[in-house]
């Protein structure tokens, strides 16, 4: 397989393809009369300046009118999946042995104590499912501040002295933090991945509960196609008003359209950079990044790893799947408005550099979806406000 | 001392503190540790980070020394730490650097000196809980992005969004205008 002029195509589910075009069926069919009426209320007397208007409307709109589709069958995913939990339909043998797994936690000037309290509670948690033997846990500290860096030092002997088993938990701190958590992983990719069939990947605030890692290992194992499985995360943590409005919209509408992604995308899923579990050997061998040609902020270093490191284990022929009925997966969320932006900002550039990859023959057709769906999450507001900006001026106009 | 600068952490403090902890306890190392700080410090060091190092590097070759002084009457582990580290910062002040730190080694008693530095020697050796598993290098090849269209970047993203700011803001420039006009 030559990856510049063709992208893989993985097997796909029989009915998964159908179903994907009778929901672009629904979209057409929704967004088609709301154009016309549309069309309609602007009247004839600026062609030019109605049909701009139109045209952002139909792009907006379409989008809008997928997603719905796209969440109702979740939704109804979702409740077929109940009945059949409720009914006792589903349930599976439990595997004799669990594939060695390391659970990366790659730390940046974290909080010392939250980290490590997180790795104590995900301990317990796994030493009452009785397989914590098979997981062990790799600090990856970038950390540049030294104070930070000795406290994290601190806490992991103090750790260590608590541990039955000290080997558990190890910690690397890397004295050159070289393409950021990216590089981090693949410095551990690199050093110690050979070790390790299995690589949970957590961010410094995820938690996971111990049967949820079990049963990622246990999926993994019986699928060896299967290459990444990311699991949807439940926003958790902080009490201010921001917190809890995410949170509240997370566990409202979170689920089905997790449900809903999940079957839409079959195979060729996506990853968010933590809270998955990915095949080491996989990842090590085909996803490894290059930079975008050109420079910042556009090219260079890929800041949003993780939808290109999805697409390159979908082209080497693994499947990438999002696991929507595993919920017992957290990380906190931006408390407030400035940490909220900052974030944002981040990913908006990260977002934006993967417009070029849309194009890329090289990517495969599911990820170039996603991709898509990144660039629009921030390329949409302004499409927004130029929608908005044009009708009042039509309207304006019209008045006049 | 730069070579030790420039390795992971894990290297640096699996070497010096998890044997010695192991053979004197993690409060005897601390107060060794303090009082190497206090002298690095009144040698001019300021990093934290430098100091916790430093005070490991001497540790680290404090234990070596008594290690390779045998049936010889050997110093306290930390009159000799501070030896070190009154070589390594050019100074000649193991009074203050003690009186500074004012702390003890906390030996047992009964045992000859010989066989504390044995003792000393012997967990130097042993194994202590690493940081990190002993590493099986392999490669991670970048992978190939296929043909990507050209842009030109900076220059692009700048004149983009110049060219936008001006269309938004001649639109809202004539937004206010229609409202104005419509008011009166």
């Amino acid at each position: 397989m030559n990856p510049t002029t063709a992208a893989a195509r993985p097997a796909r589910q029989p009915n998964v393809s159908a179903w994907r075009w009778g929901v672009w069926a629904a979209t057409i069919a929704t967004v088609i009369p709301l154009s016309v009426v549309m069309a309609r209320s602007l009247g004839d007397d600026r062609p030019v300046l109605s049909l701009a208007v139109l045209g952002l409307f139909v792009v907006l709109t379409t989008w809008i009118a997928l997603w719905f589709w796209i969440a109702t069958t979740g939704f109804v995913l979702a409740w077929r999946r109940c009945r059949a939990t409720a009914s006792g339909a589903g349930a599976k043998p439990r595997a004799r042995l669990l594939s060695p797994t390391a659970i990366l936690i790659p730390v940046y000037n974290e909080d010392p104590r939250e980290v490590f309290a997180r790795v104590r509670a995900m301990l317990k948690s796994l030493e009452r499912t009785g397989r914590a033997g098979s997981f062990d846990f790799f600090l990856l500290s970038d950390t540049t501040n030294p104070d930070i860096w000795l406290e994290e030092q601190w806490h992991w002997l103090e750790l260590q002295r608590e541990l039955k088993r000290p080997t558990a938990v190890y910690y690397r701190r890397r004295s050159r933090n070289a393409h950021r958590k990216a590089g981090n992983i693949k410095d551990f990719c690199e050093r110690w991945g050979a070790l390790y069939p299995l690589m949970v990947v957590l961010d410094a605030d995820s938690l996971m509960d111990g049967a949820t890692l079990v049963e990622l290992v246990r999926r993994m194992d019986e699928d060896p196609q299967l290459g990444l499985l990311q699991t949807p995360t439940l926003p958790l943590g902080d009490r201010s008003l921001l917190s809890r409005c995410q949170q509240f919209a997370a566990r409202l509408c979170g689920g089905l359209l997790a449900c809903g992604l999940d079957w839409y995308s079959g195979d060729g899923g996506n990853y968010w950079g933590h809270n998955a579990i990915l095949r080491t050997e996989a990842f090590t061998r085909h996803c490894g990044l290059s930079d975008l040609p050109g420079r910042a902020p556009l090219g260079g270093e890929i800041l949003s790893h993780d939808f290109v490191e999805a697409a390159l284990m979908q082209r080497a022929g693994y499947k990438v799947r999002l696991a929507c009925d595993l919920t017992a997966s957290y990380e906190q969320c931006p408390g407030t408005l400035p940490s909220y932006a900052q974030r944002e900002n981040r990913w908006c550039q990260g977002n934006l550099q993967h417009a070029r990859l849309i194009v890329s023959r090289a990517m495969p057709l599911s990820n170039r979806f996603h991709f898509l769906t990144g660039v629009l999450a921030y390329v949409s507001a302004p499409l927004w406000l130029a929608f908005m900006a044009l009708s009042v001026w039509t309207w304006l106009a019209a008045e006049s | 001392m730069d070579a030790v600068a420039d390795r992971d952490t894990s290297e640096v403090i699996a070497a010096p503190l998890g044997p010695l902890t192991m053979a004197l306890g993690a409060e005897v190392l601390d107060d060794i540790r303090q009082s190497v700080i206090a002298l690095a410090a009144t040698a001019g060091g300021s990093q934290r980070s430098d100091m916790e190092r430093f005070a490991s590097y001497c540790l680290n070759e404090a234990a070596r020394r008594s290690a390779a002084k045998g049936g010889r009457k050997a110093a306290s582990l930390h009159d000799e730490a501070l030896r070190v580290a009154t070589e390594a910062c050019g100074l000649d002040r193991v009074k203050a650097g003690r009186g500074a730190a004012n702390a003890h080694v906390a030996w047992p008693a009964h045992d000859e000196a010989p066989a504390a530095v044995r003792r000393v020697a012997a967990s130097f050796d042993s194994l202590a809980p690493m940081p990190v598993p002993a590493s099986r290098p392999q490669h991670m090849p970048a992978q190939p992005l296929g043909e990507l269209p050209g842009v030109l970047d900076r220059l692009w993203w700048k004149s983009t969004v110049r060219l936008a700011w001006r269309q938004v803001w001649g639109v809202l420039a004539q937004c206010y205008a229609c409202l104005t006009a419509s008011r009166k």
